[in-house]
């Protein structure tokens, strides 16, 4: 069990940090997804790949929601990283926000997570199905609207210099 | 977002069906237009990995290591480094990704497009006969005395079947790829060749890297795992049937 998750683990890495859009918070959401999976038994007829999946986007659900009630959390996840509000940091953290980062907060979170899903882990439509719980339909027109806003926000003509 | 769209994000993943991957290639061929577009969403999928890649490179934090830990005695821990297969080897092609890597590439394209026809030569119709009846890893030498051995077989996303194979000679080394494309799928045409030059580099090179020269346009053009020596030797024996 430990050995695949180990396994995993660079792709579960990669998954959480398409979620939380900061390198610091992928680490926290991975660590508490490691515990839970460790903590928790699988499913006997879960297949560990896309069970490891479902519980890193639980975590992640669960993580989101316990920060929209400790405070109004900015729109922004990655802005949401770190409590200490200091001006100057806080404009120049603004300023350095990657491009795909900033692209991706931008979408719907269900968006996000197919897409990340697919086009990062290379999962098939049915395997995204199954973790996320939706119609394969469901997947498919998501995933196209994801993409499609994707590329208009990082199309050279509409990339802007924040200020 | 269009239903044009959905289907080409489909298309991108192998997703359609059979039927509708073809339609979209066909139009694609014939259509500037939506072959860019193809290009602008696969370039989505290339700048979100680079991206998300990235954290590779950051070690992992050490309460995950030790919550791990147990895994560690038993088996050496396989780092974020290790060095993946080609696509083609890891038998999980994802049809549409390539081609639309090949678009955005777009000279891959034109090279391939561009590629001289060698059928009327009179050369070319010996190393067709060679590949026709030579099972891969066994020699077949050529009138000029080279020696030409297949290297491997497989399907490409047209249906049509194609095999790797090398031509050694005195002075140099080639590396192609030729498919069953010509002649409605009856006659062998080249895809790519490699020339590799000199001799001493030539050999060099071979024992280090081989075929591998040619990887990555296997990658994009493979739609399937290779094929066994036994099915090989039935496609030999049945002369490459088309209707497969």
């Amino acid at each position: 069990m430990r050995q695949e998750i180990t396994e995993l683990l660079p792709s579960l890495r990669r998954f959480a940090y398409s979620l939380s859009g900061s390198a610091a918070d992928a680490d926290d959401l991975l660590q508490s997804t490691v515990e839970r999976l460790l903590s928790r038994s699988r499913p006997d007829d879960a297949d560990i790949t896309r069970w490891a999946f479902r519980v890193c986007r639980n975590v992640w659900i669960d993580e989101c929601r316990a920060r929209k009630v400790r405070r109004d959390a900015a729109e922004l996840p990655e802005l949401s990283e770190g409590q200490v509000v200091d001006g100057d940091k806080q404009v120049a953290g603004e300023i350095e926000v990657n491009r795909v980062t900033q692209a991706m907060s931008r979408l719907p979170e269900d968006q996000r997570q197919i897409i990340s899903l697919v086009a990062i882990q290379g999962l098939s439509y049915q395997a995204v199905a199954d973790i996320l719980s939706v119609p394969k339909g469901t997947v498919m027109s998501r995933l196209a609207r994801a993409r499609a806003a994707l590329s208009e926000a990082l199309s050279p003509e509409t990339t802007r210099i924040e200020q | 977002m269009t239903n044009v769209d959905e289907k080409l994000s489909a298309f991108l993943d192998g997703e359609l069906l059979a039927e509708e991957m073809q339609q979209i290639r066909d139009r694609l061929a014939v259509e500037p237009a939506l072959a860019a577009r193809l290009g602008e969403l696969s370039m989505v999928d290339q700048a979100l990995q680079a991206h998300y890649g990235e954290i590779d490179d950051r070690p992992l934090p050490a309460a995950i290591t030790q919550l791990l830990a147990s895994a560690d005695s038993e088996q050496e821990r396989p780092s974020n480094n290790v060095v993946r297969f080609p696509l083609w080897r890891r038998l999980q092609a994802h049809t549409g990704k390539a081609i639309a890597a090949a678009l955005v590439g777009g000279f891959a394209l034109a090279q391939w497009l561009s590629l001289p026809t060698m059928d009327a030569d009179a050369s070319w119709q010996e190393v067709a006969q060679a590949l026709e009846s030579t099972p891969s890893g066994t020699h077949y030498t050529l009138a000029t005395g080279e020696q030409l051995t297949p290297r491997l077989t497989f399907v490409n996303h047209d249906g049509e079947y194609c095999r790797q194979f090398r031509v050694q000679g005195d002075i140099g080394r080639s590396e192609s790829i030729a498919c069953r494309s010509g002649a409605g799928g009856q006659q062998w045409d080249l895809a790519v060749r490699l020339e590799v030059a000199d001799r001493v580099s030539g050999d060099r090179y071979q024992t280090a890297s081989g075929g591998a020269l040619l990887d990555d346009t296997l990658d994009k053009m493979m739609a399937g795992p290779l094929l066994a020596p036994e099915d090989e030797q039935r496609l030999i024996k049945q002369q490459w049937p088309s209707d497969h």
